[in-house]
């Protein structure tokens, strides 16, 4: 294979790609998109990102399936400013992307025609643009400067976000392409490989951009991961040419058609078995990977799959898979949460507190209770005092020496809350009375757009990792859950199973993940969680946390013999109540 | 090939001993008894796996067939034994079917139970009267009709012997044997040219299995299951004694219990044997014969995950409540999601 010219994007969005710079066929440089774009066109480099705008009008270019998109707010393309955007008069634009300056017209005509030929545009570099954002002058900043200025002004909008609102599309900002005249088909396979290869680390990519720029790390690896899609499929193609057709209508491009047709996407099915080969190698995937395992795998492929990398856990972590019995100690809830099946408030008819007694009588039911892990399970009552529960934890003791567990981040929160203590001091005085793990009361991804929708408010994500970090921290391990509803998306439940490991990663404190079926139909379509999906979820759990001892699945929902053939798709156990 | 050539799924496949079978399966060739410890001691995902390879290279030759078969009762034997004129049951029983049809929702062709084919002495009543409704005018296109059972029949043999009761019902052009496990009869009827289905009894595979909450080496280690490899030959049996005659149309697991009255932890274990059998079935049996999953007894959530096993069928559901009390089936309102490809 001939040298490559290659030119990536400085920007953090396409650190993902940076793989390409340690191919030895690739002579490796970066660039801003305007003079990535320009290489190109001139014939100084045979590959290089360049913004759709200018993809647009260039002729003579063959884009590749990868590039930069998003499916909803992107945070790097900002309009800025310190008044609603109607009232808004000029805005100072930044001179590296045209594209976003295209996107930010368009979309005010959209919003308001009228306002648009009002507003006035004026061009800044990106050091100074935000000197400009002062009584009705607003600002497009693009880029890290504006992950930088994000949430710093009182207005703000995610143009990227707003254009999927406006329709129902993605946004391709960028695409790769190359000089056909230079490239072969063969090196096209070779770069998407390589592409690819750099996906499925883009984490590392992400934490190493952010050490060279100095940046927050973990921010860098969230954004990269959630805000960012890579691989431009047909939907997202669509996006591209919703936006040629709403650019022409404005007159902003010259009439025409997508000047260019992209090649058939890589064989997905040899994708997918290069993917579950890598796995059962022991290797880690992507999100992006997970979510093409997730969706197009068949479930024969993830079964198997599951299953070697569950075996793989279990003989990497060594430890003992207890039987898990949980026992309702009540079925009173004060928050009343839409997803919780906690419901019944204080003195309605059919609630229920389970005396000490009770308690006793119920362990004492259990054959050969001490190696079992027994979780006693509760809502959130502010008027039980902290001090019940460390009774009867105390009373449980003397009776049950496996492991024990109760309570939930959410309650060490509300608490903490309650008597003005940290959540430390709540975690030791639960550690004193003989608790060993706070439950999972994950009944919402850790995602704030899935989270807001419900009512009463959940914490929100960074809130519930933080306070979940400091439990571990303090020493007390907790369960992790991964709820799966219809109203959930496979990338927002792959988001989701990615912070799970980032925090295990770190703490190390989850002794298990717990698959449960949630039922969200106040916010979610009035479809039912196929079996199927609920099996795909336990795979995907096993194959994605591979540092967490124990995955496991609930009868709850599908019932014990669907619970028992998880047990076969990766899962370790299933949790039985305890009646 | 080399080792490194094969997905993570077939170097599974090879560990298993089973890339024979899969290379069988690819090329359509049937699977023979030689296969049957290494297959009964495949996980489930491997079955899968292998479903889907025999789906891959057999799928123009599946039959077309409905997902679901509603189903109503008729209580014609009872009649004519309570000694009802056959006028006046056969214009209550064309009401009844008029009604069942102009709700039929889903525009499935109709299946008709009778009650019972009662006494010798009444049968040749029962089936006049059946072949009347089925050739009249306003209902012959949408009905069809569900034969004996081969239990049935084997009562009926008590009183007359099998050739007599199969030309007998030949004779009022009702030709098929719906379900049962008496494989002689089954055969006898593909000889006379009757369409087979036949219900397998695999009740002594599931009350073997216990259920445990937590993973064991059972789930994902090869150890072979002489049940299941009884199961697996008598599936050979039978295909070489009924299914070698062309008749055979549907094959079913049957079992004493549905599983879906198994809510509690400590029971058999049936998810997993009863999609074992039936991706068994669908590996061992031509393409052309449909493999029900009958979502009564499954229940819906099993029912679901029965298509990835190999199922190409869900069996039977009652139209109207006294149907579905009395054959004990479920009500076709249950199943709709199902049908409405409604879920993720």
């Amino acid at each position: 294979m001939t040298t490559l010219r290659v030119v990536n994007l400085t920007y953090l969005n396409s650190s993902g790609f940076r793989s390409l710079s340690s191919e030895p066929w690739c002579s490796y440089e970066e660039a801003t998109p305007n003079e990535a774009a320009r290489r190109l066109q001139e014939g100084e480099c045979d590959v290089a990102v360049v913004p759709i705008a200018e993809l647009f009008q260039i002729g003579g270019l063959q884009p590749l399936r990868y590039g930069i998109s998003s499916n909803g707010p992107v945070e790097s393309v900002l309009l800025l400013s310190q008044v609603p955007i109607d009232e808004i008069e000029t805005i100072y634009l930044d001179s590296s992307s045209r594209t976003s300056v295209i996107l930010l017209k368009i979309l005010l005509h959209d919003r308001d025609p009228e306002h648009a030929a009002r507003v006035s545009y004026f061009r800044r570099d990106s050091a100074s643009i935000a000197d400009g954002i002062r009584g009705r002058s607003a600002a497009l900043v693009i880029g890290d400067r504006a992950i930088e200025l994000r949430d710093q002004f009182p207005y703000q909008v995610d143009l990227a976000e707003l254009w999927t609102q406006r329709t129902r599309l993605p946004f391709v900002f960028a695409l790769w392409a190359i000089r056909p005249e230079r490239v072969s088909a063969s090196d096209c396979e070779q770069i998407e490989n390589a592409l690819l290869k750099g996906l499925r680390q883009q984490e590392v990519f992400a934490r190493d951009w952010a050490e060279q720029h100095g940046a927050n790390r973990e921010n860098a690896v969230r954004y990269l991961v959630e805000c960012i899609h890579c691989k431009i499929d047909d939907l997202a193609l669509d996006g591209a040419r919703e936006f040629l057709r709403r650019g022409v209508s404005l007159g902003l491009f010259p009439a025409q058609q997508l000047p260019f047709d992209l090649p058939k996407v890589r064989n997905r099915k040899e994708e997918i078995s290069a993917l579950l080969n890598e796995l059962a190698a022991g290797g880690r995937i992507s999100c992006s990977a997970a979510v093409l395992l997730a969706e197009h795998a068949s479930l024969g492929d993830l079964g198997i799959t599951a299953a070697i990398c569950a075996e793989k856990r279990r003989r990497r972590l060594r430890f003992e898979i207890p039987e898990h019995r949980q026992l309702r100690v009540s079925n009173v809830c004060t928050e009343q949460s839409q997803a919780c099946s906690f419901f019944v408030i204080p003195e309605q008819q059919g609630s229920f507190l389970l005396t000490d007694d009770q308690v006793i009588e119920k362990i004492e039911s259990l054959q050969n209770p001490n190696a079992l892990c027994l979780s006693l399970s509760s809502g959130l009552v502010p008027e039980i005092g902290l001090d019940f529960y460390e009774q009867l934890f105390r009373f449980a003791r003397t009776r049950f020496s496996g492991v024990l567990a109760g309570l939930s981040v959410e309650q060490v929160s509300a608490y903490a809350k309650l008597l003005s203590v940290s959540p430390e001091e709540i975690v030791h005085r639960l550690k004193s009375s003989g608790l060993d793990l706070l439950s999972s009361w994950l009944h919402h991804l850790l995602i704030d757009g899935v989270r807001k929708r419900f009512r009463p408010s959940p914490l929100k994500t960074q809130e519930w990792i933080e306070i979940t970090k400091r439990c571990h921290s303090a020493g007390l391990s907790s369960s992790a859950a991964l709820p799966v509803s219809t109203a959930d998306s496979w990338e927002n439940r792959i988001i989701h199973l990615y912070r799970l490991r980032s925090i295990q990663d770190e703490t190390g404190g989850f002794r298990w993940c717990s698959v449960v079926r949630r039922d969200d139909t106040p916010v979610g379509p009035e479809r039912s969680l196929a079996a199927e999906t609920y099996l795909r979820a336990v795979a995907l759990s096993s194959i994605y946390l591979d540092n967490l001892p124990l995955i496991e699945s609930s009868p709850f929902w599908f019932g014990t013999p669907v619970a028992e053939v998880s047990l076969a798709f990766g899962a370790d156990r299933f949790v039985t109540l305890l009646e | 090939m080399k080792t490194s050539d094969l997905s993570a799924s077939e170097q599974e496949i090879e560990r298993l001993r089973l890339e024979e079978v899969l290379n069988l399966l690819r090329q359509s060739e049937e699977l023979g008894e030689e296969h049957l410890p290494k297959l009964s001691a495949a996980p489930l995902p491997v079955l899968i796996r292998l479903v889907e390879e025999h789906f891959h290279s057999t799928r123009t030759q599946y039959p077309p067939a409905p997902s679901i078969r509603p189903v109503t009762l008729l209580r014609i034997t009872s009649r004519i034994e309570r000694g009802d004129s056959q006028n006046e049951i056969f214009k209550q029983l064309q009401s009844h079917l008029l009604t069942r049809l102009s709700e039929n929702r889903e525009l499935l062709p109709l299946s008709i139970a009778c009650d019972s084919w009662g006494s010798w002495e009444n049968l040749p009543r029962v089936l006049e009267l059946v072949q009347e409704l089925l050739t009249h005018e306003s209902l012959s296109k949408s009905l069809r009709l569900i034969g004996p059972s081969s239990a049935e029949l084997q009562m009926l043999t008590e009183e007359a012997p099998l050739e007599t009761i199969l030309t007998l019902f030949d004779k009022f052009a009702i030709r098929s044997i719906d379900g049962g496990s008496q494989i002689e009869i089954h055969e006898a009827g593909a000889l006379k040219k009757f369409s087979i289905t036949y219900g397998q009894d695999i009740s002594d595979l599931i009350e073997s299995t216990t259920a445990h909450s937590t993973v064991s080496h059972r789930t994902f280690r090869a150890h072979a299951n002489p049940l299941e490899e009884r199961l697996g030959l008598e599936i050979l049996v039978l295909q070489r004694r009924v299914g070698g005659l062309g008749k055979l149309q549907v094959w079913f697991p049957w079992f004493r219990s549905a599983v879906s009255r198994y809510t509690k932890f400590g029971d058999q274990a049936l998810g997993v044997p009863v999609l074992r059998a039936i991706a068994l079935a669908r590996i061992l049996l031509p393409p052309e014969v449909h493999i029900r999953a009958p979502i009564t007894a499954l229940g819906r959530h099993l029912g679901e995950l029965s298509p990835l096993c190999g199922a190409s069928e869900f069996g039977y559901a009652a139209v109207d409540r006294e149907t579905a009390t009395a054959l004990g089936v479920t009500l076709m309102s249950d199943v709709r999601p199902l049908l409405k490809g409604g879920n993720e």
